[in-house]
């Protein structure tokens, strides 16, 4: 029996998923003893808003209040966080997360953090560990690139609520690692070999597949995120899989290869007690299972777009950084779900490269009934940074497309060393058409790249 | 834990907070933050108006910051500052636009940001002072100097006190050098001025 996600209650159907994450804990302080958990998709989006709304209220502090922390020498290590939790069945559609808010943190001793793991202790790790500020900053930033994935999917689907609502991952496998000097987070979606669903909950209705027009982004000069998906709308569950999730792989950088800043010596050494993290290099693991899915629409799960290179070896950096933190704040504004007429900047190579692409891929099929419109920001290199569809139908249908994966070769590098906007209008029958829509400041976020042999 | 009912959560996305309207009494106080936010900036990275203005043509945000003279400006809204501090008015506009420049800033800093962390934590956790780490060291007289050469004089403003107003400024800086940084930098923002 494959585990109901809560989005069965009210997308009408049983979307199974299996997400399993693994988080380790390095801690420069106890070199011998690594902390390991795992935990579910639910004790995740738990651990992830526990952490981000903390992670706030320490912003809000007050300078007094964040004094008064600092003074604080006791240790407030407490155990009451103790886990005390029956976690619901799996296949229990009420199995709320609710039940996993025994998931919080609380200041420590000076400017550590103690993380109560709730449904998450193991014997090994007790119910609290402690986290310096580097790693909770580290934990909250790849909570903040979990998230950022779910939402760059489509076809998925956000409530307004406090709870980041899962989207439709039933068909995406993905594996995330995540080394950043404390954490390795790594994400992995099994998929049952076989899906079972129970009849009663399956219900079929293309009607509640309705496409819905994306919202228009506010078109303030601010608007740096792409636009939400629309609330409350029901979630297409794919029959065919999705396209693989971007596997970010925020490694921040490590402190070991900066250059010293000038004017500024070496610290003390340290004492060895609490010596900087040593960054582990990252070993990206992208699995992609080629799901199966078996619906009662039995569509050939076939990925268009096959990996022209083998998945990058271990302690290959990952193709790409944390590519939603810069050019999202670049972009402005965002490019409006409309066709427009393109602005007739610097035309560059890499439009037409891009153009010969999708012509070589684009298929369409009965199903697509409208252009499918897509807005991709190409890196430096000429791999694609973001996809944003740009339409409900480029959404659903972005499977069909042969889009490249993020990160994938796609077309030559850009020459003038700045980030490229492109649209990209497939249209039913069968034309493609590619423009530029606008030239960005390079990325300044540190890119793992840039220490590749 | 205490959380606001009109607030957001903290996971709201940039678009929906670019609706709340802080009220004049909301802004006053923002004004002053920012204008902090950056002057932690410029102590611990070196960097002057010239990166900011860059950073304001990279996010396209000439149009509210053309040039160094609207800059200062800004800089000079926060009512803490001396002589016509606090005269000008700024507007959402102009405070979200201080807000993507910082973390924009802080990002690109980010290196610099951890390794002063790094040594906080270890000085804090061997109970020693702050200066014990030069690069902290630095930036605490940095921000301190500076701040006294534009702030007013307040009497309340003792040494102690500054070097924790740039001790807290240093960690929010992390948090604000991430890919969500501006949302957080907002959030708080709205939350302190309240």
């Amino acid at each position: 029996m494959a585990p109901h996600s809560p989005l069965s209650r009210w997308a009408g159907r049983t979307v199974a998923t299996q997400l399993q994450f693994h988080l380790h804990l390095d801690d420069p302080r106890l070199p011998e003893q690594r902390i390991h958990l795992t935990g579910d998709r639910e004790q995740l989006e738990a651990l992830q808003q526990a952490v981000t709304t903390y992670v706030q209220e320490l912003l809000n502090q007050s300078p007094a209040q964040f004094n008064a922390q600092l003074a604080q020498t006791t240790a407030t290590e407490s155990t009451t966080g103790a886990d005390s939790v029956v976690i619901a069945p799996a296949n229990s559609i009420d199995s709320s997360p609710f039940s996993l808010q025994q998931i919080f943190l609380k200041s420590s001793r000076g400017l550590s953090h103690a993380l109560c793991l709730g449904s998450l202790a193991t014997p090994v790790t007790g119910p609290v560990v402690q986290l310096s500020v580097l790693q909770l900053f580290d934990l909250a930033t790849a909570l903040d690139e979990y998230e950022a994935d779910i939402v760059a999917l489509p076809s998925l689907n956000r409530r307004s609520r406090v709870s980041a609502t899962p989207p439709a991952w039933a068909t995406i496998a993905a594996g995330l690692t995540l080394a950043v000097g404390v954490f390795a987070v790594l994400q992995q979606l099994n998929r049952p070999a076989q899906q079972q669903i129970t009849s009663n909950q399956i219900t079929e209705d293309p009607q509640q597949v309705a496409a819905q027009p994306s919202p228009l982004p506010p078109l303030s000069s601010l608007d740096t995120l792409p636009p939400p998906p629309p609330e409350g709308s029901p979630v297409p569950v794919p029959a065919t899989p999705l396209p693989a999730i971007p596997v970010p792989n925020a490694v921040p950088p490590t402190p070991a290869v900066t250059a010293p800043q000038p004017g500024s010596q070496q610290a003390s050494p340290p004492t060895g007690a609490s010596d900087a993290p040593a960054i582990a290099v990252p070993s990206p693991l992208a699995q992609l299972n080629t799901p199966n899915p078996r619906s009662q629409a039995t569509i050939q799960a076939q990925p268009t777009a096959a990996p022209q290179s083998a998945s990058p070896a271990p302690a290959a950096p990952q193709q790409q950084a944390a590519n939603n933190t810069t050019t999202a704040a670049v972009r402005s504004p965002s490019a409006p779900p409309a066709p427009s007429e393109p602005t007739s900047l610097d035309n560059i190579s890499q439009v037409g490269e891009a153009r010969q692409f999708f012509q070589r891929r684009w298929e369409p099929t009965a199903a697509v009934r409208q252009p499918l419109e897509y807005s991709l920001v190409l890196d430096v290199d000429g791999t694609i940074q973001r996809i944003e569809p740009l339409n409900q139908a480029a959404r659903d249908q972005i499977d069909r497309t042969g889009m490249p994966l993020i990160g994938e070769p796609f077309v030559s590098p850009i020459s003038d060393g700045k980030v490229a906007r492109i649209r990209v209008v497939l249209t039913p029958d069968g034309k493609v058409q590619t423009f530029l829509e606008d030239r960005e400041a390079p990325q300044v976020s540190r890119d793992p790249r840039e220490n590749a042999p | 834990m205490h959380s606001s009912a009109q607030l957001p959560t903290p996971t709201s996305r940039w678009e929906e907070l670019t609706k709340i309207q802080p009220n004049p009494a909301q802004l006053d106080n923002i004004k002053a933050q920012l204008d902090l936010v950056l002057l932690a900036l410029e102590a611990l990275a070196g960097i002057g108006s010239e990166a900011m203005l860059q950073a304001a043509a990279q996010l396209n945000l000439e149009s509210k910051i053309p040039d160094r003279v609207a800059l200062w400006r800004l800089r000079q809204s926060n009512p803490l500052r001396k002589g016509e501090g606090g005269r000008k008015k700024l507007d959402v506009e102009e405070a979200r636009s201080l807000v993507l420049i910082s973390c924009y800033l802080a990002k690109q800093h980010q290196e610099v940001i951890r390794r002063a962390v790094a040594l906080l934590e270890q000085v804090t956790y061997n109970n020693e002072p702050p200066h014990k780490a030069a690069l902290l060291g630095d930036y605490i007289d940095a921000f301190s100097n500076t701040y006294q050469e534009r702030m007013e004089e307040d009497e309340n403003v003792s040494t102690d006190v500054l070097t924790q107003l740039a001790l807290k400024l240093l960690i929010d800086l992390l948090f604000y050098s991430s890919a969500g940084g501006h949302r957080r930098l907002w959030l708080a923002l709205l939350d302190r001025s309240k």
